[in-house]
């Protein structure tokens, strides 16, 4: 199956004989709908009612994203969902088990940073000081969130996943050579072009994550973690915890690894403030990023190798049976 | 049933052919001028063939064939010239 990105403003995309036909003023491509399994749309891209007809009735899932890849919305066909899954998840809300899970997502994330700043100190044999101490703290951090006999207050949670995040970007600096210039995470906007990459990178994950939460019947905007902040997907953001610096993370060590990206290929955000990536950077990132989401690992659980993508919402659906029977037994998906 | 197959026709009136040629592409890729490679999953190209594709030809006339190319034939497959064996891509960056 076929994931299509639709970044080129003034892109037209209509409807002809079951196939996307996709024009940019003389190059002409078709999309077969029948292989077509999800679309991505950046601003300036035309679809025509036709177009967006078929995606809504066969089910294609279509995400749509902001200039500086945060997530702007998706097609929302007429959806066959299970109310219980819902009913589950809002009891589950701002409870002790609640809690737990949150634990249990967060506890998942920075595990997974560790691993990856632990490659890091493996290929540098243990000479910087700095990610040794960094893949030290957070150690300690996840063995403490691992006791879930002793659940975490909200706050406490907050306060380690912060401390471990601020370690853990600090030390993420050793992967990427100096001429690039991050020292740490910032952003909105983002100041430094591996911010900009990592900022576009959620974003495009938080749309895929998005889709699998309402595809596994879940209710994007009730969360664990990050509860329920009005006016956000906290249960999306909960979700998508462990896969930061899965899919998102080793996407940016890998395309400036790869060498393939120049300074140059970013440029100022419209306010002057930020750096934002640029069309062809934008390119490349989502090509280095859709490798990730396809690239396939062994999935415990099921004992199988899926892609990443599959895997999110394999993670999705345990969440939502956890829910349901209100068993802990929610594993998060952790690097090998 | 293989979810790969080959497909050709042989068609006398151009009418007709036009015709089939734009149903078979709706699932299909063209690869020469009356030849389509089809990742189809058996059942589904059965059922199409047989309630669609069918009822445009005129069997006294035409004929048309489908061969299934399971995953050790598709290695085997000889091809030269272009284009390729024909895989859906796992992505498209327009």
């Amino acid at each position: 199956m076929t994931t299509l990105y639709l970044t080129e403003p003034g892109t037209y995309v209509r409807y002809r004989n079951h196939t996307l036909d996709i024009k940019k003023e003389d190059r002409h491509h078709t999309c077969r709908l029948s292989e077509l399994d999800l679309v991505v749309v950046l601003p300036g891209v035309q679809l025509t009612d036709g177009a967006i007809a078929q995606l809504l009735d066969r089910g294609i899932e279509t995400l749509f994203l902001r200039q500086d890849g945060r997530f702007r919305g998706r097609l929302q066909g007429h959806f066959h969902s299970n109310p219980s899954i819902r009913l589950a998840q809002y009891r589950c809300v701002e409870t002790t088990f609640g809690l737990a899970l949150a634990q249990k997502l967060v506890s998942g994330k920075i595990r997974n940073q560790r691993t990856l700043l632990q490659q890091r100190n493996r290929a540098t044999q243990g000479r910087i000081g700095e990610l040794s101490e960094a893949i030290d703290a957070i150690a300690s951090y996840s063995s403490r969130l691992q006791q879930l006999a002793t659940p975490l207050t909200r706050d406490e949670l907050m306060g380690i996943e912060g401390i471990c995040a601020k370690n853990y970007y600090q030390a993420l600096r050793h992967w990427f050579p100096t001429q690039w210039n991050f020292s740490g995470r910032n952003r909105r906007p983002p100041l430094d072009p591996i911010n900009a990459l990592l900022s576009w990178g959620y974003g495009v994950l938080l749309a895929r994550v998005f889709a699998a939460a309402v595809q596994a019947g879940l209710d994007p905007y009730l969360g664990f973690f990050h509860a329920i902040e009005p006016y956000r997907p906290n249960l999306v953001l909960d979700l998508m915890e462990e896969f930061r610096p899965v899919i998102v993370d080793r996407a940016a060590i890998a395309i400036v690894k790869a060498e393939l990206l120049d300074p140059l290929d970013f440029e100022p955000s419209p306010d002057g403030a930020g750096i934002w990536l640029g069309q062809t950077a934008k390119k490349l990132f989502l090509g280095q990023l859709q490798r990730q989401f396809s690239s396939r690992v062994l999935y415990s659980p099921q004992n199988r190798r899926l892609t990443l993508a599959q895997i999110l919402l394999e993670q999705a659906r345990s969440l939502g049976r956890c829910l349901c029977e209100s068993n802990l037994d929610y594993e998060p998906f952790l690097l090998k | 049933m293989t979810d790969f197959w080959l497909v050709c026709y042989d068609v006398r009136d151009d009418k007709r052919r036009n015709k089939l040629a734009k149903l078979i592409e709706q699932r299909c890729q063209r690869v020469q001028y009356s030849v389509f490679e089809c990742p189809v999953e058996g059942e589904i190209l059965c059922e199409l063939i047989e309630r669609r594709w069918l009822k445009v030809l005129k069997l006294s006339e035409d004929s048309l064939r489908a061969y299934p190319l399971s995953g050790t034939a598709k290695k085997q497959a000889k091809i030269y010239g272009s284009p390729p064996l024909y895989e859906p891509p796992d992505y498209l960056i327009l």
